[in-house]
C-alpha cells in the first residue's frame, strides 16, 4: 500500500467563529496497527481534532484522509469502518445496554452475537434490563466503548476514555486497549490530557497545543526529545573545532551547525568566550528553549 | 443521493428502534383513543333523539372534528419535540451522525416516524369510533347503529386529508426544535402558534396556516365541492411541509442559521431561489378562480328519494312562479335552454322540500338532493357554486340591530356605526373563497355590494329618520358624505335586485317612511316611483299582503285591493293578490273554520267537530321549525295559566313522519295543550287555514267559527290581551 498512514490530515484548520481560530495547521499522522496517544492540556483542541476526523463538524480548512480516502467525499465508506466516543458518553437513557447496541446493530451489518461479545468484552453482560439513565458513568462510558466496538472497527477514536472509570477500570481498558490493538490489529487513536495514563500502551504520541501540534512521532522519540532540554546552536568558522571545544557540554554535530544542551543562560556567555579566545569567528549563536518543557510538567505532574 | 437510498432504511431502523420504552406509542393510543372512547360512553346516557341511519358516520365525523380542532396539533407537536429532544438530552447526535449512514437519512427518517405516529394516532381513532359504534349497536340499539352503514371511502379520505394537513405542523415543529436544542422553547412556540391560529381563524383573517391546517380541515370535513380528493389548503400543507424539510435539513447538516442560510453568500442565494419557488407553486395553488358562464342555462341534478319524485321545479323568488319544470328519469333530472333566465335567487322545488339557488343566464348549476338518509341533503355545485356558497355559509353583517341601538345617537355617530358594518361585510364579500378556493363572479360582488348599500339605506332613510326627529327635534337631518356615496351607487329603481329581500325593504322602508301611515298615499308612490312593472308589481303585492292581513274591515279591505289591481299588471301578482283576498275574506267573515281531522298520542281520533262549545285556539306547527320551538313554551304557559272549562289548547302538527311527531309530542305530554297530528291532506288545510310560515295561531268561537285567524305570536303580550278580549270573562279562571 502506497499509504502508510490510516489517518492523515494535512494543513488541517478550524474556528468555531470568525476570530477565535481553534485549530492551526494540524498534521496528525496515524499509522497503521499503531496505538497513537493525542496529547494535550484541556481545550488545545483535542476533540475538535476527533470530531473534524469523524465528520461532526464542517468548514475545515485543509484535508482528511482516512484509509487514504478523503473523507469530505466518502464520509459514509469511511464511518463504516470506524468505532468512536467523543467525549462524554452519547446513549438513550431509557433504553438498556443491549438495545442500545441494537439500535445500531443494523447499521453496520453486525450479527446479533456481536451484542453479547462486545458486552463481555466491556464487562457489562450482567446489566439486563436495567435501562441505561440507571447507569454509573463508569458503566455508561464502558457500554460506549462497546458501542465503539461494535462494528469491528479497523479504526479505533476514542477521546478521553477513562473519564469515570475508577483505577481498576483504567487498568482493564489499557489492557482491552493492548488486546485489541496485537490480536485484532486494530488502529488506535486515543486522546487524554494526561501522558503517564496513556505511556503504557501508545507506540506513537501526538501533542497538541493551544491548537498547535507541538510534537508527533514514536514514544521513545519523544523521551529523547523530552531529555534534551534547551539547546545552543551554534555556527562558527570552523565547526570541527568548536566540536572539540565543547567536549565537556556533550556536542551533536548536525550539517554545519553545532549544538549543546544547557541549563543557564551564563552558560551561553561561557561558551562564547571558549571560542573566540581559541580564534573561532562566531557566526550564529541562537539558545533555543525546549517549548514542550513546561507541557511536559503539565502532562505529567497532575497524574498521581 | 446513493448514499442516502442506500442508507435510509437502515436509519429509519435505528429510529424505529429508538421508540422502545419511550411511551410514544402509548401515547399515541391514548391521544387517539380518549375522545371516541369517552363519546361512546357519553352516548349511554344520551337522549335517543336523531334516529338516523348516519349514526356511525356521524360518530366517525364528530370524533375526528373535536380531536383535529386543537388536541391532534397539539400532539403532533408533543410528538416531534419529544423524537427532537430525545437526542438532544441524551446528547446522541453524535453518536447518530458518526454512524455510516447519510444525513439526509438521518434527518428524513426521524420526519417520516413522526408522520408515521400521525397516521397511527388518526387510524386509532377511526378504530376505536367504529367499535365504539358496535358497542352502541348492542348497548344501546335504540341509536340505530344496527341500521347504519359506515362510508368507508369517505372515513378514510378524511383521515388522509387530516394526515396530509399535519405534515406541515410536522416539518415545521421539526425544523424549530432542531434549530433550537430545546424541550420547553420549541413547545411552547409550538403551542402558542395554534393558539394564535385558531384566534386569527376564527376571526377570520389567515386562510392558511401551518398549525391550523388540521383545524381547516376539520371544517371542511365534507371534501372539496367539485369532488377533488384534496383541498387546496392541503396542497399547500404538502407543498410547504416540503419546503420546510429542506429548511430544516439545511439547518440541521449546516448546524446553525447563519451557515445555513446567509454565508457563504452562494447558500443564501440557493435558499432563496428555493423559497421563491415554493412560495410560486404555493401562490398557483393558492389563487381563487372565477368560474366562467357556460354556453346554455342548464339545471340538471339527482335525487335519491324513497318516494317516488315525478318533477322538480325552478322558481322564480319571490312570487314563486314557475320558471322551469324539469321531469325526472331514473332519479336524474336535465334541463338546457335557451331561454333567457334573469339573474338572482330562485327556488329549486323537489317534493317537500326547496332549496335557494342563485343563478342567472348561461349558468349550469348541479343540485344533489337525497331524502334516504334522516334529514334531507342538498348540494349545490356548478358555475355558481361559490355564489350560492356565500349565500349559505358567508360572513353575515346583521346591520339590522344598529337600528335598535340608535336611540340619541347623533346622525355622523350613525353613520359611522353604518359604514363599519358595510366595510367589514364588503371585505368579507371580496375575501370570500369556497374550500376549494374558488370566487364568486364579479356580477354577484356587484349585486351584493348594492344589497349592503341597500341594507343601510333602509336604516338611514328608512329607520334613523324618526328617531332623529324624536331626540333632535327642530334640527336638519344631515348624513355624512359616506351615506351620500351610498345613496349615489343604488338607486330605487334596481329591478335587478327583485329577487333580494334587502332590496325589497328598502324600497318598502324608504317609501313608508316618506308616506306616513296613510295607505293609498303608499301605494301611489309605490306605483310612481317604481318603473320598471314587474319590479313595482311585486313590491306592491308585498305591501298589500301585509295590508290584507292587518285590515279587519272586509270592506275596506276589499276597496284597496281593487283599487291596487286596477295597476297591476303581472298575471302571477294579480292571480295571488286575488286568492290571498278571497283567503282573507272567507277567514275573516266569522266564517266556519274548517273541520280538521286528527290523531291524538293515544291514538284516538279528534275533530275540529268535537270542540264545539269551547272556545278553541289551535297552533298549527311543524316538529323541527325553529320559532315553533322558541314559542311553544309561551303557548304552554299560556294554557297552564288561562284554565277553563269552555276553552281548550290545541297544537295541531302537520308533519308526514308520525315518529318525529311522537317523539316530540310526548315531550309535552304534560301540559295542558292537546298534542294531535294532522290527517288530513297538507294541502287542503293549509289552503283552508291559509297557512303560511309556521308556527300560526288561529282562535275558533264555541260555535266553531273563525275569530281570529292570525293571532300574534304567543311571545307577545298582545296575544293573551286578545284572547282577554275576545273570550268573555266569566269563562276564566284565572289563577
Amino acid at each position: 500500500m502506497d499509504n502508510p498512514y490510516i489517518i492523515k490530515t494535512t494543513g488541517l484548520s478550524y474556528h468555531y467563529s470568525k476570530g477565535a481560530q481553534t485549530l492551526f495547521d494540524i498534521n496528525v499522522n496515524v499509522g497503521r496497527g499503531s496505538i497513537y496517544g493525542f496529547l494535550g492540556p484541556n481545550g488545545s483542541g483535542k476533540t475538535t481534532t476527533l470530531s473534524l476526523l469523524l465528520g461532526l463538524l464542517n468548514n475545515r480548512q485543509g484535508d482528511i484522509e482516512i484509509f487514504g480516502q478523503h473523507l469530505h467525499s466518502n464520509r459514509v465508506e469511511i464511518l463504516k469502518k470506524i468505532g468512536s466516543l467523543i467525549e462524554t458518553p452519547s446513549l438513550y437513557g431509557h433504553l438498556t445496554a443491549k438495545e442500545n447496541l441494537e439500535v445500531y446493530r443494523s447499521v453496520y451489518n453486525a450479527p446479533k452475537a456481536r451484542i453479547d461479545d462486545v458486552l463481555k468484552v466491556v464487562g457489562l453482560e450482567d446489566s439486563g434490563k436495567k435501562t441505561v439513565k440507571k447507569f454509573s458513568l463508569g458503566m455508561k462510558q464502558r457500554l460506549a466503548i462497546a458501542l465503539a466496538l461494535l462494528p469491528n472497527p479497523e479504526l479505533l477514536i476514542l477521546d478521553e476514555p477513562s473519564n469515570g472509570l475508577d483505577p481498576a477500570g483504567i487498568i482493564e481498558l489499557r489492557e482491552l486497549i493492548k488486546k485489541l490493538n496485537k490480536t485484532y490489529g486494530m488502529t488506535i487513536l486515543i486522546s487524554s490530557h494526561l501522558l503517564g495514563e496513556v505511556e503504557k500502551m501508545v507506540s506513537h504520541v501526538g501533542i497538541i497545543f493551544k491548537g498547535k501540534m507541538l510534537f508527533q512521532g514514536t514514544l521513545s522519540e519523544l523521551h529523547l526529545y523530552q531529555q534534551k532540554g534547551s539547546r545552543l546552536f551554534i555556527k562558527t568558522s570552523d565547526n570541527e573545532t568548536a566540536y572539540g571545544l565543547l567536549q565537556e557540554h556533550h556536542p551533536e554535530l548536525a550539517g554545519d551547525t553545532v549544538s549543546v544542551a544547557f541549563n543557564d543562560i551564563n552558560q551561553v556567555a561561557a561558551i562564547n568566550r571558549t571560542l573566540t579566545e581559541h580564534d573561532l569567528d562566531v557566526y550564529l549563536l541562537h539558545p533555543k528553549a525546549n517549548d514542550l518543557e513546561q507541557l511536559f510538567i503539565d502532562l505529567t505532574s497532575a497524574q498521581s | 443521493m446513493k448514499n442516502f437510498l442506500a442508507t435510509h432504511n437502515k436509519a429509519l431502523k435505528a429510529e424505529w428502534l429508538k421508540l422502545h420504552h419511550s411511551g410514544m406509542l402509548w401515547f399515541c393510543l391514548a391521544a387517539a383513543a380518549f375522545i371516541p372512547a369517552f363519546h361512546t360512553l357519553v352516548s349511554f346516557f344520551e337522549s335517543v333523539g336523531d334516529l338516523s341511519p348516519e349514526s356511525g358516520n356521524k360518530m366517525i365525523q364528530m370524533d375526528f372534528q373535536i380531536f383535529t380542532n386543537f388536541f391532534f396539533p397539539v400532539f403532533v407537536v408533543i410528538v416531534v419535540v419529544r423524537l427532537v429532544y430525545m437526542e438532544h438530552r441524551f446528547d446522541t447526535w453524535k453518536l447518530v451522525e458518526t454512524q455510516p449512514v447519510s444525513k439526509a437519512a438521518i434527518y428524513f427518517s426521524k420526519w417520516e416516524i413522526a408522520a408515521f405516529i400521525s397516521f397511527c394516532c388518526l387510524l386509532t381513532l377511526l378504530v376505536v369510533a367504529f367499535l365504539g359504534g358496535l358497542i352502541l349497536q348492542f348497548g344501546r340499539p335504540a341509536l340505530g347503529f344496527d341500521q347504519s352503514n359506515i362510508n368507508w371511502g369517505h372515513a378514510l379520505q378524511a383521515l388522509t386529508r387530516f394526515w396530509i394537513a399535519s405534515l406541515c405542523i410536522i416539518s415545521v415543529q421539526y425544523c424549530l426544535t432542531v434549530l433550537l436544542k430545546s424541550f420547553a422553547l420549541p413547545m411552547s412556540i409550538g403551542l402558542v402558534a395554534i393558539f394564535a391560529g385558531s384566534f386569527a381563524q376564527a376571526l377570520g383573517y389567515m386562510n392558511w396556516w401551518p398549525y391550523s391546517a388540521t383545524q381547516i380541515t376539520s371544517d371542511t370535513y365534507g371534501g372539496a365541492p367539485n369532488g377533488e380528493f384534496l383541498l387546496s389548503h392541503e396542497k399547500i400543507s404538502l407543498i410547504s411541509s416540503l419546503l420546510f424539510i429542506w429548511l430544516g435539513y439545511q439547518l440541521y447538516r449546516r448546524k446553525s442559521f447563519r451557515k445555513a442560510f446567509l454565508s457563504p453568500i452562494k447558500n443564501m442565494v440557493v435558499a432563496v431561489a428555493v423559497i421563491a419557488v415554493f412560495a410560486l407553486a404555493i401562490s398557483a395553488v393558492n389563487k381563487p378562480t372565477v368560474l366562467n358562464r357556460y354556453s346554455a342555462t342548464v339545471v340538471a341534478g339527482e335525487i335519491k328519494s324513497a318516494t317516488p319524485i315525478a318533477q322538480v321545479l325552478l322558481l322564480r323568488s319571490p312570487m314563486m312562479d314557475t320558471v322551469m319544470t324539469i321531469p325526472v328519469v331514473n332519479d336524474h333530472f336535465h334541463l338546457k335552454t335557451d331561454k333567457q333566465i334573469a339573474t338572482g335567487i330562485y327556488y329549486l322545488k323537489a317534493g317537500s322540500q326547496a332549496r335557494r339557488l342563485f343563478m342567472g343566464n348561461k349558468d349550469s348549476v348541479y343540485v344533489d338532493i337525497s331524502f334516504s338518509e334522516g334529514e334531507p341533503k342538498i348540494q349545490v355545485s356548478g358555475t355558481r357554486v361559490a355564489e350560492n356558497d356565500y349565500l349559505v355559509n358567508g360572513k353575515r353583517t346583521d346591520i339590522e340591530i344598529l337600528g335598535q341601538y340608535a336611540n340619541n345617537v347623533p346622525p355622523s355617530n350613525f353613520a359611522d356605526d353604518l359604514m363599519e358594518y358595510y366595510n367589514d361585510g364588503i371585505r368579507a364579500l371580496e375575501t370570500f373563497k369556497t374550500s376549494d378556493r374558488i370566487k364568486p363572479a364579479d356580477d354577484f360582488i356587484e349585486l351584493r355590494k348594492k344589497l349592503f348599500a341597500t341594507q343601510v339605506l333602509a336604516l338611514a332613510d328608512g329607520v334613523y329618520p324618526k328617531i332623529f326627529a324624536a331626540y333632535f327635534p327642530n334640527q336638519e337631518l344631515q348624513f355624512p358624505e359616506s351615506i351620500n356615496e351610498l345613496r349615489a351607487g343604488v338607486s330605487l329603481n334596481s329591478p335587478e335586485l327583485i329577487s333580494f329581500p334587502e332590496y325589497r325593504r328598502y324600497v318598502t322602508s324608504a317609501l313608508r317612511e316618506k308616506a306616513g301611515i296613510n295607505d293609498s298615499l303608499y301605494f301611489g308612490m309605490l306605483n310612481d316611483s317604481l318603473q320598471d312593472p314587474y319590479t313595482r308589481d311585486v313590491i306592491i303585492y308585498e305591501a298589500a299582503s301585509t295590508s290584507i292581513v292587518r285590515l279587519k274591515d272586509s270592506i275596506r279591505r276589499n276597496t284597496l285591493i281593487a283599487g291596487i289591481l286596477l295597476n297591476t299588471k303581472t298575471g302571477i301578482v294579480n292571480t295571488k293578490l286575488t286568492e290571498a283576498n278571497q283567503r282573507a275574506n272567507i277567514l275573516h267573515g266569522g266564517k266556519p273554520a274548517h273541520d280538521f281531522i286528527a290523531e291524538a298520542l293515544n291514538g284516538k281520533q279528534k275533530r275540529r267537530f268535537d270542540f264545539v262549545g269551547k272556545y278553541l285556539v289551535v297552533e298549527f306547527r311543524d316538529a323541527g321549525c325553529a320559532p315553533c320551538k322558541k314559542e311553544s313554551p309561551f303557548f304552554e304557559s299560556l294554557a297552564d295559566r288561562l284554565t277553563s272549562p269552555k276553552l281548550a289548547f290545541v297544537s295541531l302538527s302537520l308533519d308526514e313522519d308520525k315518529k318525529v311527531w311522537q317523539t316530540e309530542a310526548n315531550l309535552k305530554k304534560k301540559t295542558k295543550v292537546l298534542q294531535l297530528l294532522s290527517k288530513d291532506d297538507k294541502g287542503r288545510i293549509s289552503e283552508a287555514y291559509g297557512l303560511g310560515i309556521s308556527p300560526r295561531f288561529v282562535l275558533i268561537d264555541p260555535k266553531g267559527n273563525i275569530i281570529n285567524p292570525h293571532l300574534p305570536s304567543p311571545s307577545e303580550p298582545e296575544f293573551e290581551m286578545i284572547l282577554q278580549k275576545e273570550i268573555p270573562s266569566q269563562g276564566f279562571s284565572d289563577d
